[in-house]
C-alpha cells in the first residue's frame, strides 16, 4: 500500500515537473511574440462611443483621446505617424469629438500630434478638414484650429486653394479673431502670386478698422503692403508709403 | 427595534470592512486618475477629474451592491432574518429599516467618494459639482435598494448580483437605447423587440442622466431639467422598496 502510494506519488511529480518544463519551453517560444498591429481601427457610431464610458459622454470622449493618443505606441511598439490610416482617424476625431464639442483634447492631438507627420500631404488633408470644422464651432478662441488648419493646407498639403478658402472663412468668423487671423487670406494670395487680390485684403483691412488695431499691427500692415504687394515703382507713388517708421 | 436593527446594519457594514474599503478604492482612483492624467498630452486636469469622477461612481455602486447583495444572503442563510422577524418588528419596518440603513451607507459612500471629485475641483467648487454630487447620492441610493431588493427576492447570491450589475448597465445605457429605438425604422421582429424594450424601459431609472461628468467640466446644461431627474429618481427609488415591502409582505417563511 505504502509503495503503491509512493510509486503514484513518484509518478504525479514527474508529471507535473514535465508540465512545468513544457510551460517553461513555451513561456520561452512565445515571449517574443507580438500582436500585429492593426493600424487604425474603424471608428464606432458616436452612440457606440457612448457605451465605452457606460453612456456617459465625457469620460468616452477623454477615454476615446487616450486611446488615440497611445494607438501606436503601446506594449512597447512604436509605429511611424505615416503608417497609420488617416481616413479613418478623420472618423475618430469626428466621432469621438463630437461628444464634446467644448474640449480641446481631441483637436490638440489632431493639430500638434497627427498634424505632424512630414511630408505626406495626403494624410494631412484628414486633419485640415477635421480642423476646419473645429475652427467654427461657437466657443471661445476656437478659431485658433482653423488658424491651424489654413497653416497645415499651406505648409503641409501645400493645398493653397484650399487654405484660401479656409482663410476667408477665418476672416469671415464673427468671433473676436485675431489681426493676423483676418490677415491671412492676404498673405496666401500673396503667395499664390495674385499681389493685387492682397494689396486690396490689406487695404479694406486697414480703411475698415484701422482704427481699432494696435500701431504696431498697423504699422506692420502698411510695411507689408508697400514692401511686399506693392513694386518699389509704385510705392513710390503711393501716399500711404511715405514715411514708413 | 427599529434603531437596533439600524444598528446592526451599521455594526455589519464595519465588520465587513465596508468602511475601510471605500477608503482604499478613494486611494486607487486618485492614484489612477493622476497616473493617467500625466500622460495625457493636454488638458491634464480635465481628464484627472472626469476620470476621477467615473471612477468613483462605477466603483462605488459595485462596493454598496456586493455589500448589500452578501449581508442579505448571509442573513438568509444563517437564519439571522427568522431571527429578527422573530423580536418585535413588523415585516414593513423590517424592511423599511433595511432601506434606511443601505440609503445612510450609500449616502455615506456618496459623500466621502464625492468628497474626493470636490478635492480634485477645489479651485473651481461650483454648481456642476454640486449637482453632480447630489446626483450620484441619489444614484447609490437607488442601486443600494435595488440590490436589497434583488437580494431579498433571489436565492442565489451569484444570479443576484448579476442581475443588479445588468441592471445598472441598463440603467446607465437606457438614454442611448431609448435615442435608438425612437429613432424609429425598425421592421418586423425588430419592431416587435423595440415595443418589448420601450415597456421594460419604464421600470428602469434614467441613471444615464444623472451623475454626468461633463457637469464637472461645463456645469448642468440649461437644457436639462435637474428637478426632473431627481424627481424621477426619488419616484423610482420608492418603487424598489415598494416592491421589496410587498414581497416581504406576501413571503412564507
Amino acid at each position: 500500500m505504502k509503495l503503491a502510494r509512493s510509486s503514484s506519488s513518484f509518478w504525479l511529480h514527474l508529471v507535473f515537473g514535465g508540465l512545468l518544463i513544457l510551460n517553461f519551453m513555451l513561456w520561452y517560444q512565445g515571449r517574443k511574440i507580438k500582436d500585429p498591429w492593426d493600424n487604425v481601427p474603424p471608428s464606432p457610431s458616436p452612440a457606440t462611443i457612448a457605451t465605452f464610458g457606460l453612456g456617459d459622454e465625457e469620460i468616452s470622449y477623454r477615454m476615446s483621446g487616450y486611446f488615440l493618443q497611445n494607438l501606436g505606441n503601446v506594449g512597447g511598439r512604436y509605429e511611424s505617424l505615416k503608417k497609420y490610416d488617416y481616413a479613418l482617424l478623420e472618423k475618430w476625431f469626428f466621432t469621438a469629438g463630437a461628444l464634446d464639442d467644448r474640449a480641446n483634447f481631441i483637436p490638440v492631438l489632431a493639430a500638434y500630434y497627427f498634424g505632424a507627420v512630414d511630408g505626406e500631404p495626403e494624410k494631412i488633408k484628414h486633419v485640415v478638414t477635421y480642423l476646419a470644422d473645429q475652427g467654427q464651432k461657437p466657443y471661445p478662441q476656437k478659431w485658433r484650429w482653423l488658424a491651424h488648419a489654413v497653416y497645415l493646407a499651406r505648409y503641409q498639403e501645400k493645398n493653397l486653394p484650399r487654405a484660401l478658402e479656409l482663410a476667408h472663412i477665418l476672416a469671415g468668423l464673427k468671433t473676436d479673431t485675431a489681426p493676423w487671423a483676418r490677415q491671412m487670406p492676404a498673405f496666401i494670395q500673396m503667395q499664390m502670386g495674385n499681389k493685387e487680390a492682397s494689396y486690396e485684403i490689406m487695404m479694406h483691412m486697414l480703411a475698415s478698422e484701422a482704427d481699432k488695431l494696435h500701431p504696431n499691427e498697423v504699422n506692420f500692415m502698411r510695411d507689408y503692403i508697400c514692401k511686399r504687394t506693392l513694386s518699389p515703382s509704385d510705392a513710390a507713388k503711393n501716399p500711404l508709403c511715405q514715411d514708413i517708421p | 427595534m427599529v434603531w437596533p436593527l439600524f444598528r446592526y446594519i451599521m455594526m455589519a457594514a464595519l465588520r465587513d470592512r465596508l468602511i475601510l474599503s471605500i477608503v482604499g478604492l478613494m486611494l486607487v482612483v486618485v492614484s489612477l486618475s493622476i497616473f493617467f492624467g500625466a500622460t495625457v498630452i493636454t488638458e491634464q486636469d480635465q481628464f484627472v477629474r472626469s476620470f476621477a469622477a467615473f471612477g468613483v461612481r462605477l466603483f462605488g455602486v459595485v462596493v454598496l451592491v456586493l455589500f448589500v447583495v452578501t449581508y442579505i444572503r448571509r442573513s438568509f442563510e444563517g437564519r439571522d432574518v427568522d431571527y429578527l422577524l422573530s423580536r418585535p418588528i413588523g415585516r414593513i419596518r423590517f424592511i423599511l429599516t433595511h432601506a434606511a440603513g443601505f440609503s445612510f451607507l450609500a449616502f455615506l459612500a456618496a459623500g466621502f467618494l464625492g468628497g474626493v471629485v470636490a478635492f480634485l475641483q477645489m479651485h473651481n467648487i461650483n454648481a456642476g459639482l454640486l449637482s453632480w454630487w447630489l446626483s450620484i447620492g441619489l444614484e447609490f441610493i437607488i442601486m443600494a435598494n435595488v440590490a436589497m431588493f434583488f437580494a431579498f427576492v433571489m436565492t442565489s447570491q451569484t444570479v443576484c448580483l448579476i442581475m443588479v450589475f445588468a441592471f445598472y448597465l441598463l440603467s446607465r445605457l437606457i438614454g442611448e437605447i431609448l435615442g435608438i429605438l425612437q429613432k424609429g425604422g425598425q421592421t418586423g421582429v425588430m419592431s416587435l423587440l423595440s415595443k418589448i424594450m420601450e415597456m421594460i424601459s419604464i421600470f428602469i431609472p434614467r441613471l444615464d442622466l444623472m451623475g454626468q461628468t461633463k457637469w464637472l467640466l461645463y456645469g448642468v446644461p440649461e437644457t436639462l431639467s435637474l428637478p426632473f431627474i431627481m424627481g424621477q429618481g426619488i419616484v423610482f427609488l420608492l418603487v424598489v422598496i415598494g416592491a421589496s415591502v410587498l414581497d416581504m409582505h406576501r413571503r412564507q417563511f
